[in-house]
């Protein structure tokens, strides 16, 4: 990449999950990002995140917990439009690098 | 026969038929015309006579020859027993023979045929009328009539039945709901962006910590937060709180200001005409809200700080038990008390530390015994006994505080109904007791039916004093239900050392002399205060106060003044009246008694160290202060005749000794 190197300290700070957009409610959100960072944690390889297990994985959670129909998406640059039901979307930073959009439709 | 023959017969033979062969053509062209029969004779014919031809020729037979065929057959016949020879052979050769099968019409086996035929198109339609007719239950006549379905069952002994039930209608009914509002996202994820996100919660992580450096703030302390919320507040500062309380005694003592100096200066002039007599003259009353409705059962002053005493509320009613208060009121703000504290039963009895000026030990109705320390902050006791830890099951009516530190902890005593005298412990997180002895009821002397009769249980105690004297530090005083006192030792608990007979009723208060270390004087609910001597068993002096005593006290400054109070007044009119007695100026009547309260009965009596003031508490709740008169105050008499070697306590003394002296005189006289 290029331009100038992240610092470690910087980069261990960026790890946990922030999220970066969302309309839901705040138990739902906090509950959605533990289990999105649990999630991807499982799934996590030294070779990097296993995404579609990861993404599996946290669409099988949430379908379990909050009903079915969600999508998720994860991947370290891409674009999105899509038509979510209100409250139910959250898009959301982890490790540094990694964005994922989840949301129910 | 050689076909020769034939061959000219057949040509003879033809010759019948009109010869139509060659010349018939031409004979048809006539048309319809009758035909001509004209004997044409071909040219080639041969000529014979007609007698030749009349001729009978003789038949010309054609036989068949098989080459193959015998020439005989011969068979033997039975009839005339012998073989027969049969010369004719059949010639006949078949070589292909084969059954036609088309039948003439006429004859009789096509005929057999057609009829055939026909019976089973019959059949064929009969059959068909029959399935499309409903079945009769009537078994059909005619064999001919069954459908021929199932052949194997007989139509006698079963028969199908079927039934059809009503379908049920359908209907279609269908909804459609609203699908869940849904709103359009959109966005961009880039490397970039998720960089410049963590960035931005980094700094407002930063900006956050540095706020909170600033304002002193730490992440787990609550406490430093509320006070710091309160510091900055300057109306909750502890340097307001302390100028409020200068403030607040300023006023009162502002408000106050004549009782104030009658306090500090006032003598009664007029005890200078009334020999032998004094008067009480009342200052302030302390009283408080919560304590309005209580009795005061106890009163104690600080040791240490003169102005300060300890007021115990309670109630001495056995039916009417409620919350009990400890009130500590300072002489320099008479409107309110100091310190507020309640407890959960009614307050029995107080005790400050002698050498710990803010411990004070409480025992309450229900037997517990409590230890605060009145600086601080919360309410609460800092030690309290439980049933675990062997609280008195009755009152305690009394609590003493351990002069003597021998064991580290500091110890106090108590005693209760329930007939122990235990010694409590402080130690680190809780209150052990040590049960120092137990009120073992004593039968009445010379009665023989002590064995069956005497009574079981405890006695139950109500007062005891320590001695204060260091050689007989041991002994203590207990009173008791019965009317006996009892001289114990805290060395020696299993028995008593002397037994006190003299009250009849209840001894409600037992104080040694704190000058003459034999004498101590005991008040009654018998209506009499007595006076003793430690190693006699009967009383030196004995004063009737005509009315039940609820209190006695001696003074501090004099070994011979002590003042007594009662619970009703005299004449009926309940009111407290304090009697005050000098026995060195009046051996037999009270040098004052003063009517202090009106409707109210006095509960205890303490005198002030060091100012010339007693303080009485009432049973409406009420704390009265009254000033000595002079002629009361009297401590030492010196005269010119007085040796000046002398000291005060030697002086105190003497005047007890010349007491004393007086009193065997007049018993023995």
């Amino acid at each position: 990449m290029a331009g100038r190197p992240i610092p470690k300290d910087v980069k261990k700070q960026c790890q946990k999950a922030t999220v970066k957009n969302t309309d839901m409610s705040n138990e739902m959100k906090t509950e959605v990002v533990d289990i999105i960072a649990g999630s991807i944690d499982k799934f996590t390889l030294p070779t990097g995140v296993n995404f579609e297990g990861a993404t599996r994985a946290i669409k099988d959670a949430l379908d379990k917990s909050y009903g079915f129909n969600w999508h998720c998406a994860m991947g370290k640059g891409f674009c999105f439009d899509v038509t979510a039901q209100n409250g139910t979307l959250m898009h959301c930073y982890y490790q540094g690098e990694l964005a994922i959009l989840v949301y129910k439709c | 026969m050689p076909p020769k023959n034939a061959a000219p017969k057949n040509a003879a033979q033809r010759q019948t038929p009109p010869p139509e062969g060659g010349d018939a053509a031409e004979e048809l062209g006539d048309d319809y015309d009758m035909p001509v029969i004209v004997k044409v004779r071909p040219d080639d014919q041969l000529n014979i006579s007609p007698e030749d031809l009349e001729k009978e020729v003789p038949p010309r037979v054609l036989y068949p020859l098989n080459p193959r065929a015998a020439h005989n057959t011969t068979q033997y016949s039975f009839k005339e027993k012998c073989f027969k020879v049969d010369e004719q052979v059949d010639q006949v050769v078949m070589h292909f023979a084969m059954d036609g099968l088309i039948l003439l019409k006429e004859s009789p086996e096509a005929m057999d045929q057609i009829e055939v035929f026909e019976k089973k198109e019959a059949e064929q339609n009969e059959k068909e009328e029959a399935e499309a007719i409903d079945e009769d239950f009537d078994p059909p006549e005619n064999e001919k009539e069954i459908p021929v379905k199932n052949p194997l069952r007989n139509q006698f002994n079963f028969s199908e039945r079927a039934a059809q039930s009503k379908n049920a209608i359908l209907r279609e009914r269908s909804w459609t709901t609203e699908p869940p509002p849904t709103t359009r996202n959109y966005g961009t994820v880039t490397q970039w962006e998720i960089f410049d996100q963590y960035m931005a919660e980094i700094e407002a992580a930063k900006e956050k910590e540095k706020d909170d450096k600033k304002s002193g703030k730490s992440a787990y302390d609550d406490m430093s937060e509320k006070k710091k919320k309160s510091d900055s507040d300057p109306t909750y500062s502890e340097n307001m709180k302390l100028s409020i309380k200068i403030m607040e005694r300023m006023v009162n003592q502002n408000a106050e200001n004549e009782v104030y100096h009658d306090f500090k200066y006032w003598e009664d002039r007029s005890d200078e005409f009334r020999d032998g007599e004094g008067t009480l003259l009342p200052l302030w009353r302390f009283s408080s809200e919560k304590a309005k409705k209580k009795q005061v059962t106890c009163i104690k002053w600080n040791p240490h700080y003169s102005d300060l005493c300890a007021v115990g509320f309670g109630s001495y009613d056995f039916m009417r038990q409620g919350t009990g208060v400890i009130c500590c009121y300072s002489l320099k703000n008479t409107r309110f008390p100091e310190y507020v504290f309640n407890t959960d039963a009614g307050v029995c009895s107080l005790d400050w530390h002698p050498a710990h000026p803010a411990v004070l030990a409480v025992g309450l109705y229900d037997g517990t015994v409590l230890v605060y320390d009145v600086r601080a902050r919360t309410k609460k006791p800092i030690y309290q006994s439980t049933v675990r830890t062997n609280k008195h099951t009755d009152p305690v009516w009394e609590v003493r505080w351990n002069n003597d530190e021998s064991t580290g902890a500091l110890n106090f005593y108590s005693i209760s109904s329930d007939g122990r005298v235990s010694n409590w412990f402080l130690l680190k997180n809780k209150l052990e007791s040590e049960e120092v002895m137990e009120l073992k009821l004593m039968g009445s002397p010379g009665t023989g039916e002590e064995d069956e009769t005497s009574l079981a249980g405890l006695a139950g105690g109500l007062c005891f004093d320590f001695h204060s004297h260091s050689d007989h530090s041991h002994l203590f005083l207990v009173g008791t239900e019965e009317g006996r006192i009892h001289k114990c030792s805290k060395a020696f608990s299993g028995q008593y050392l002397e037994t006190y007979e003299g009250h009849t009723m209840a001894v409600y208060s037992v104080r040694w002399n704190p000058f003459h270390e034999k004498i101590f004087i005991s008040a009654s609910a018998d209506w009499t205060v007595k006076l003793w001597n430690h190693e006699n068993r009967f009383a030196i002096l004995s004063f009737d106060l005509s009315q039940a005593i609820g209190d006695v006290a001696w003074a501090p400054y004099s070994s011979t003044t002590f003042a007594a109070i009662t619970s009703d007044g005299a004449g009926g009119s309940t009111s407290g009246v304090v009697h005050v007695y000098d026995l060195s100026v009046n051996r037999n009547d009270h040098i004052c008694a003063q009517k202090v309260v009106k409707r109210a009965k006095l509960t205890h009596v303490a005198f002030s160290k060091s100012e010339p003031i007693i303080i009485v508490g009432d049973d409406r709740g009420g704390v009265n202060t009254l000033k000595l008169s002079p002629n009361l105050r009297i401590d030492v008499v010196r005269t010119d005749e007085t040796d000046q070697n002398l000291t005060d306590m030697d002086m105190q003394l003497q005047k007890m000794e010349h007491l004393l002296e007086m009193v065997t005189e007049t018993k023995t006289t």
